[in-house]
């Protein structure tokens, strides 16, 4: 079960340095979540990604202001896509996480992944 | 062929063997201590004059900004540096970060530095406490300023507060002080009555035009800061218009010299639910002065008072001792005029909601504080939002700084601190008289550009200009502040993010798939 994580490194990366992470997880390092394409979440399944993950600060604390806000609608119209092409769509999720926020770094990760298995 | 180095920090068990390659040419294990890591880091790779490296271990944050911070001093690029970070991982973790982080590093480019020559007076709009502290503060390290102000005068609102003035510190004294030190100082040159009319430039070379008496004349400087103030609005929800028994809370003390008159005084707090800790400050302070110096009966109506920390309780618990009668309300009071008072009807949430009925010779309503200046903001692209990064005295455009009122409503001392604050960081970033900056970092390729301008319109730092000459738009690399938003948002692909390209994210999916 391979999972992306892009990540903000001014929080989400921090994040995932907190916690024991799974073994099949890519963390993608990102200056700002307002750097993440749809061409990247795209690629990342065509890579064989099961899920992906965008991982951005809150959204009134965006070093950038609103490249948080960015992250989430690219997310929002990645999914359209997915959704079109006959996709499941909950295999890319966007959700804000902060840099002290390991736990639920780790918890999105577990349930992204129990979600996966379910549906498969 | 590029020259690559491994280094792995102590402790990591990580297979040096794994890394042996054609490309790289040393690996090395380093120490724990970030100094010593750091030292035998920038040996290596001056010794072996390698074109890149990945640095494999736990690298927490702080070590990894002291990390570049010294490769730049080193003259050395710190983008050629991957770092890798394995907390958390296990051995099947590991070897994909490592993989990752080889893949990236192989489509890193050179980053060009630039040290540019760098204006160090400071213009600093705004000749209140906080402009004034800021340029104290400025001259210590220093830097000329320039200070303008709309006003005749100098001191801002403090200097119109008499007797009533809300703190313990004697404010007009500390203006008067301030003022006569920076008058004397030749490298401080004051522009009042003067308006600030357009900004242009960026950090490290600002210009601004300033409406003076003597007619237009404009102004350099590296950074600016914006010391606008506060302004006050009559809460018009309370149903009372200002009159011989209704003053603002802080007008209060225009009132002094016919003091005599008020037996009874009650002060309205809160009226819009938008009630803050200064107002909480300031009525308190003043009731505690009436009763000194008018020996008035005092009550203070409010929904909640707001008393943050032990100086304000202290102070409650003062005007309590003293006479002070508090009530509270959750409906506004009712007010109507009488015989040369004004009765005030309301319900007491904590007296069983019993109706409770007083006149009395002055109301003292506590107006909504609001920041100043929010147009000149705007059209200068500055933001102030309550933001960690930027907390306190940032703002989104680097070498702009807000301080005092304008950024938040705060009291005397916190208005010192924010003057402080400001200088001491602008301190840093002029006190050399020069900037570094990473000069190609963020690129447009002109030939891509189709003078769209999303980037220009996006660009959260405001970093993003246009090149009427190349019909092209320009990243000014002294102003961005690489957050990438540009690079993914064109259309035209035009911009190079050389950190971050996607080339580089784009291999480290592949190398994960495969």
């Amino acid at each position: 079960m391979r999972i992306v994580v892009f990540c903000c490194e001014n929080s989400a990366y921090q994040a995932a340095r907190q916690v024991k992470l799974p073994a099949e997880l890519d963390l993608i390092r990102l200056p700002c979540g307002g750097r993440v394409e749809v061409l990247h979440m795209l690629r990342a399944f065509e890579e064989g990604a099961d899920g992906v993950l965008v991982l951005t600060c809150q959204e009134d604390n965006c070093q950038s202001l609103h490249g948080s806000a960015r992250a989430r609608n690219r997310v929002d119209y990645a999914r359209e896509i997915l959704q079109e092409i006959g996709m499941d769509p909950e295999r890319l999720q966007w959700h804000p996480v902060t840099s002290n926020m390991g736990p639920r770094f780790q918890k999105i990760v577990a349930d992204m992944i129990e979600g996966l298995k379910a549906s498969a | 062929m590029a020259r690559w180095g491994a280094f792995i920090c102590d402790g990591t068990e990580v297979d040096a063997g794994s890394l042996a390659g054609e490309e790289v040419v040393v690996t090395t294990t380093l120490p724990p201590q970030p100094r010593e890591l750091v030292c035998k880091l920038i040996g290596i790779w001056t010794r072996f004059d390698l074109d890149g490296g990945i640095l494999i271990g736990a690298v927490p944050e702080l070590v990894e900004q002291g990390l570049k911070e010294s490769f730049r001093q080193a003259g050395l690029d710190p983008f050629r540096l991957v770092l890798v970070d394995l907390r958390g991982r296990d051995a099947v973790g590991k070897d994909r970060e490592i993989k990752a982080a080889l893949a990236r590093a192989r489509h890193l480019e050179p980053v060009a530095w630039t040290k540019a020559k760098a204006q160090q007076r400071v213009l600093i709009i705004g000749g209140g406490a906080a402009g004034l502290q800021t340029a104290l503060g400025l001259r210590k390290l220093g830097l000329p300023v320039v200070i303008v102000e709309q006003e005749q005068n100098l001191g801002g609102r403090l200097t119109k507060l008499d007797g009533l003035c809300p703190w313990d510190e004697d404010p007009q004294g500390w203006i008067r002080s301030a003022l006569e030190v920076l008058q004397r100082d030749s490298e401080v040159e004051i522009l009042s009555a003067s308006k600030p009319l357009a900004l242009k430039g960026q950090v490290g070379d600002f210009t601004l035009e300033v409406q003076s008496p003597a007619g237009p004349i404009t102004r350099r400087g590296g950074a600016v800061v914006l010391a606008l103030g506060s302004t006050v609005r009559w809460p018009q929800s309370s149903g009372l218009e200002p009159g011989p028994h209704v003053v603002g809370l802080t007008r209060l003390d225009e009132l002094t010299p016919i003091r005599l008159h008020y037996k009874k005084v009650a002060f309205l707090l809160d009226v819009d639910g938008l009630g803050s800790r200064l107002g909480t400050l300031s009525a308190l302070r003043s009731a505690l002065r009436i009763k000194d110096n008018w020996g008035s009966e005092v009550h203070i109506l409010c929904r909640n008072l707001k008393v943050d920390g032990k100086p304000l309780e202290s102070m409650y618990r003062k005007a309590r001792d003293r006479g002070v009668v508090f009530f509270k309300y959750e409906e506004l009071p009712r007010a109507t005029e009488q015989r040369e008072k004004i009765l005030l009807q309301f319900k007491d949430p904590d007296l069983d909601n019993v109706v409770v009925d007083e006149a009395y010779d002055l109301i003292v309503l506590e107006e909504e504080i609001l920041p100043a200046g929010e147009d000149l903001g705007r059209a200068w692209g500055v933001l102030q939002p309550a933001n960690v990064h930027l907390y306190p005295v940032e703002t989104n455009r680097k070498g702009i700084y807000m301080v005092g009122g304008c950024r938040d409503e705060m009291d005397f001392p916190g208005v010192i601190q924010d003057g402080t604050i400001a200088a001491g960081e602008i301190g840093a970033l002029l006190g050399q008289g020069v900037l570094i900056y990473e000069e190609d970092r963020v690129r447009v390729e002109t030939e891509k550009c189709v003078f769209c301008l999303t980037c220009v319109r996006l660009c959260p730092h405001q970093a993003a200009e246009i090149d009427l000459v190349k019909e092209a738009a320009f990243i000014n690399p002294a102003a961005c502040q690489a957050c990438g938003m540009c690079a993914a948002d064109c259309p035209a692909q035009a911009i190079d993010y050389k950190a971050y390209d996607n080339e580089g994210i784009l291999a480290q999916l592949e190398m994960g798939g495969r």
